[in-house]
This record gives C-alpha cells, sequence and structure tokens, in this order.
C-alpha cells in the first residue's frame, strides 16, 4: 500500500479574516446603572446592559429612568453574568468562535459549582440565551457520570422512592449505572 | 420538586436534563418521582430532542478483518469518538438505514427479519414478517434494493421501506417495483406495486434522507431523486440542480441539512453544497462552495455521510474527517488502526441522538 493514498496528511487551512482598522470610537458611551437586591450598584456600558433582554425592555418600556433595580438577583452572581456580558461584546465585534468557544469553557471551569447554580436563576431572570446556554451545559458536564446519591445533593433533593422502588428502578436500566465516576 | 432552599426553578432544571447524554438522563430517573416522571413527559422529550439535534454524528460500522464481528463507532464533533452497542438485540445485525435516533436494522443470520431499535435507550421492536415475503423475490438476492426508515419525532411513528424490483422464479426483473411499507400505529405492512426503471449505487442506497414525510434516494445516473411520499404511497422524481446534472466528472450525494434535502457536489477542486429550502417549488440553493485543496490527494475516496450548519461529516476509507464551515479547518475525527476489509463509507450512516421510543 502506497503511504500517499493511505495516509496522507491533513492540512489546516483558515480564512484569514480581514485586518480590522482601530475605529474605537472616542465618543463616551453611555452608562447604565444596576442595582442589585444587596443594594449594590454597577455601573455597567449600555451596549453591556442591552444584552439582558429584561433590562432592554425596561429601558423600552420606561426610557428616562438610568437605574434598574433588579430585586431577584444578588451582587456576586450579577457581577460574573456583567464580566461574561463584557467578553461576549467583544466577540460580536470581532467574532472569533475558536477564542469565544475557549473563553465560554474557562469561564465556567474556574467556577464552584456554587457560583454556576447561582448564575443560572440570574442569566435566566435577564433573559441572557447564550450565557444560559454556556450554563446549563457546564452543569450538565459536573453530574454526568456522577452517582444519584451525588446528583441528589447536586440539586438538593429529597430521595421520595422507597428503597425497594429504586431497586427496582436501577434493575430496570441496570446499564445506566454501569461505570459512575468518583463523587 | 422538592426546592428546600427555593434553589433552582424548574424550568431550569429541565434544560439542564435536556443536555444530559441519554445513559445519564436514565440513571438520573432514580434521583426523586419527578425526574423519574419527566424523561417521558411530552414537552420534555420534545426539547431533549430539539437539543439533541444539534448534535449530529457519524456512526460506521467498523469489521474486523475476520468479518464475523462488528463494532459501531460513534464520531461526534463534541463529544469524541465512543463505541455503540447493539447487543442488546441478540442477534447478528447489519445496520440499514438511520433516522432521528433510530436505526433499522436486518438480521445477518435470518434474512427477512428487521428490527428498529433505539440504540441509546436500548429499546427495539421486533418488525412482523411480512406475509408477500415467501411470494415476493426481490432482485438481487432476495434482498429489498431499497431500506428507508422515515420517523416523525412530532407524532411519535416511523415507517420501514423495502422496495426492491420483482423477479419471478427463473426470470429476468421486468421492472415491477414492489413496495412494502411498514407503520408502526398499526404495526402491519401494506404493499404496492408500480413500474419503473430505476438504479442505485451502494451508496445511494445507504443515503436515505426522510424530509417533508417522504423518504428520498439518489439514483446512479445523478440525474434525479427518488421519493416515496408515505402519506399516500406515492414515488415521484425530483430534478437535482442543473450544476450537477450536467458537469462532467462531479460526484453528488444525498443529505439531510436542518430539516431540507440537501446534495453535496464533488469535484476534483470543490465540495458544493446545495439545499433545497422550499421543498414545494423544488428550487435548490447554493449554501456554500469548499475548496478541496487541502486534502486533495484523498478527494477520490471522501464520502459525505453527514452533516449540520457548522460541519460537514465525511468518511474515506480509513477515516471520519470533519470540516467546519465557519473556520474553513479540516480535522480527523476517527481513524481505523488494523487493516479493516471494508472501507469505512461503506457502511457509514448519518446520526443523531434522540429519545424516541419505538415501542
Amino acid at each position: 500500500m502506497s503511504s500517499s493514498t493511505d495516509s496522507p496528511t491533513l492540512t489546516t487551512e483558515t480564512t484569514q479574516l480581514s485586518p480590522q482598522p482601530d475605529t474605537e470610537t472616542a465618543k463616551p458611551t453611555k452608562k447604565i446603572t444596576l442595582k442589585s437586591s444587596d443594594n449594590q450598584i454597577f455601573e455597567v456600558e449600555e451596549s453591556v446592559a442591552m444584552e439582558f433582554a429584561t433590562v432592554k425592555s425596561f429601558f423600552e418600556d420606561s426610557p428616562s429612568t438610568d437605574t434598574v433595580p433588579l430585586p431577584n438577583v444578588t451582587a456576586k452572581p450579577l457581577s460574573q453574568v456583567i464580566e461574561f456580558c463584557k467578553e461576549q461584546i467583544k466577540f460580536k465585534a470581532n467574532p472569533d468562535e475558536a477564542q469565544k468557544k475557549k473563553y465560554n469553557a474557562e469561564f465556567v471551569t474556574e467556577k464552584s459549582d456554587k457560583d454556576l447554580v447561582d448564575m443560572i436563576p440570574v442569566a435566566n431572570y435577564l433573559e441572557i440565551k447564550d450565557l444560559l446556554d454556556v450554563l446549563n451545559q457546564a452543569v450538565a458536564d459536573r453530574i454526568e457520570n456522577k452517582s444519584v446519591e451525588y446528583v441528589r445533593s447536586f440539586f438538593g433533593i429529597d430521595n421520595d422512592f422507597t428503597a425497594e422502588e429504586e431497586a427496582a428502578l436501577r434493575r430496570e436500566h441496570a446499564w445506566a449505572y454501569e461505570g459512575v465516576d468518583e463523587d | 420538586m422538592n426546592s428546600r432552599d427555593g434553589f433552582l426553578p424548574d424550568e431550569v432544571v429541565i434544560q439542564v436534563l435536556a443536555r444530559l447524554p441519554v445513559k445519564y438522563l436514565f440513571r438520573a430517573k432514580t434521583v426523586c418521582k419527578l425526574w423519574y416522571k419527566l424523561s417521558s413527559d411530552k414537552y420534555f422529550v420534545q426539547l431533549y430532542n430539539e437539543v439533541a439535534a444539534k448534535n449530529s454524528v457519524v456512526l460506521v460500522e467498523v469489521s474486523d478483518s475476520s468479518e464475523l464481528k462488528s463494532s459501531l463507532i460513534c464520531a461526534d464533533n463534541s463529544w469524541g469518538v465512543s463505541e455503540l452497542s447493539l447487543d442488546f438485540l441478540k442477534d447478528r445485525v447489519k445496520v440499514r438505514a438511520s433516522c432521528n435516533g433510530l436505526l433499522c436494522c436486518s438480521s445477518i443470520p435470518d434474512k427477512g427479519v428487521y428490527y428498529v431499535c433505539n440504540p441509546m435507550t436500548r429499546e427495539f421492536r421486533l418488525l412482523p414478517r411480512s406475509r408477500e415475503r415467501p411470494v415476493t423475490r426481490f432482485c438481487p438476492d432476495g434482498e429489498a434494493t431499497l431500506v428507508g426508515l422515515g420517523c416523525n419525532l412530532s407524532v411519535q411513528k416511523f415507517n420501514v421501506v423495502l422496495a426492491g424490483y420483482h423477479r419471478t422464479f427463473g426470470h429476468r426483473p421486468d421492472g415491477t417495483f414492489i413496495c412494502t411499507v411498514f407503520d408502526s400505529d398499526t404495526n402491519k405492512w401494506r404493499k404496492f406495486v408500480s413500474f419503473q426503471d430505476d438504479r442505485f449505487t451502494l451508496m445511494n442506497r445507504n443515503q436515505v434522507v426522510f424530509v417533508h414525510g417522504s423518504l428520498h434516494w439518489l439514483t446512479s445516473v445523478c440525474s434525479y431523486i427518488l421519493s416515496l411520499d408515505l402519506n399516500c404511497d406515492v414515488w415521484r422524481k425530483i430534478s437535482l440542480p442543473d450544476e450537477v446534472i450536467y458537469s462532467a466528472g462531479n460526484r453528488a450525494h444525498l443529505l439531510e441539512l436542518d430539516g431540507c434535502l440537501s446534495v453535496i457536489q464533488i469535484s476534483e477542486e470543490w465540495m458544493k453544497i446545495w439545499a433545497m429550502k422550499d421543498y414545494e417549488s423544488e428550487e435548490w440553493h447554493l449554501e456554500d462552495r469548499v475548496s478541496l485543496r487541502c486534502i486533495r490527494g484523498m478527494v477520490p475516496g471522501i464520502f459525505p455521510i453527514s452533516q449540520t450548519r457548522e460541519h460537514v461529516f465525511l468518511a474515506t476509507y480509513k477515516q471520519v474527517l470533519v470540516h467546519q464551515r465557519k473556520s474553513r479547518v479540516w480535522k480527523e475525527l476517527y481513524s481505523v488502526k488494523n487493516s479493516s476489509p471494508l472501507p469505512l463509507w461503506f457502511s457509514a450512516h448519518a446520526f443523531r441522538t434522540s429519545i424516541f421510543s419505538c415501542n
């Protein structure tokens, strides 16, 4: 067998994006103030705030306000959500799928379970679809291949099956319990 | 749901569970009664199938040199390569068609025995033997020329189609095309006969596409697509793009693209992706044109198997490749190490995960 047809080398070809001229607009960007439920104030650029569908529609309804109260949102997850959205805006201006994927992956890896789970209701309330996708997938990845007991404690759920019922369920789909990761 | 510490709203939990691979979803059934019921809830099933549909994979049957044992390899852009087992069928089978998470398999030792299974949930259905079988002799070899599977996720039903030329014992086939259709709701076969003269290559036969309630096959002369409308049992012809018909030396392959019929045209230098966005008007639209320069040496032996908006998956003799359309990057997903008697593209199918129950 000749090696030239049998195992051709794969080369990668990347289309180079046309270099973007540095057109950082000099005009001052409008700031919007967000107020968390624990009364912390966040000043963010308008473009970032508009990533939050909830905030956006708040402004459409009452354009004259300058502070948006967020009664369901505490400061810590909010600051993390803002951090995420700031980065996403950079990717919008300069699309780079690989870099975006890398950033999104790093963003969730460095967070604790609690941080992730705390951010989900915030992303949900603010209707940030991209972030919600990233977070849901990240949580799914963390509970994947874990024991049932681990998943229960992760979500704070009580077992409402009797021991017999649970044993019967485990027999029904025994293959699904093979190869559990350590908690 | 027990929301003792008010910690995640139910709709969020549903979104997380919809992203779990099937195995872990089934394991999660034991978490609590609500989660147990959830996995068969109609809304959840729909959501799960939608999320999973974004992840298209290539399924290849790899047989070892003795050809006695074969395994199914699932190659996928985000989860990598995994092995899929059909051992739960307790039979030696060959995958004949794949549609929306279900596989139609034929038994190797028992001719005429067909299964439809969901390899992810390990549910399967043994199809009743069609009563026509002893009377009908499909040509050649008594095997149906076309095996198709149409699986409608929204109404949870599927059809299996076996079609081929009829041959009376001792005679040449006379153009009588026999078609038997299995309906999962009635658990019965129906039969109808037509007269036609279409030819199919092996690759044409493997690449059956189910969209708009019809099954589609490309014919070997590459001038039209043969379609079977499963609602009214009518065969008809659909034209290919002019450029595909009239360019000499090009190959064409039939795939699905986001619920649309799609044709991949391969010439020496280009791979063109055509899609029929509006099924009624039968107008073709050129979706993309991909340079084959970086895989030049391989072009004669590449076969597109499956695609999404972002990726095209192709099989060669020993490799599964993926092309990322946005970044224009080619990558190898999988390769067989030892020499296999059959090329990978010979038994490669597009596949996606679903929790469709075939019972």
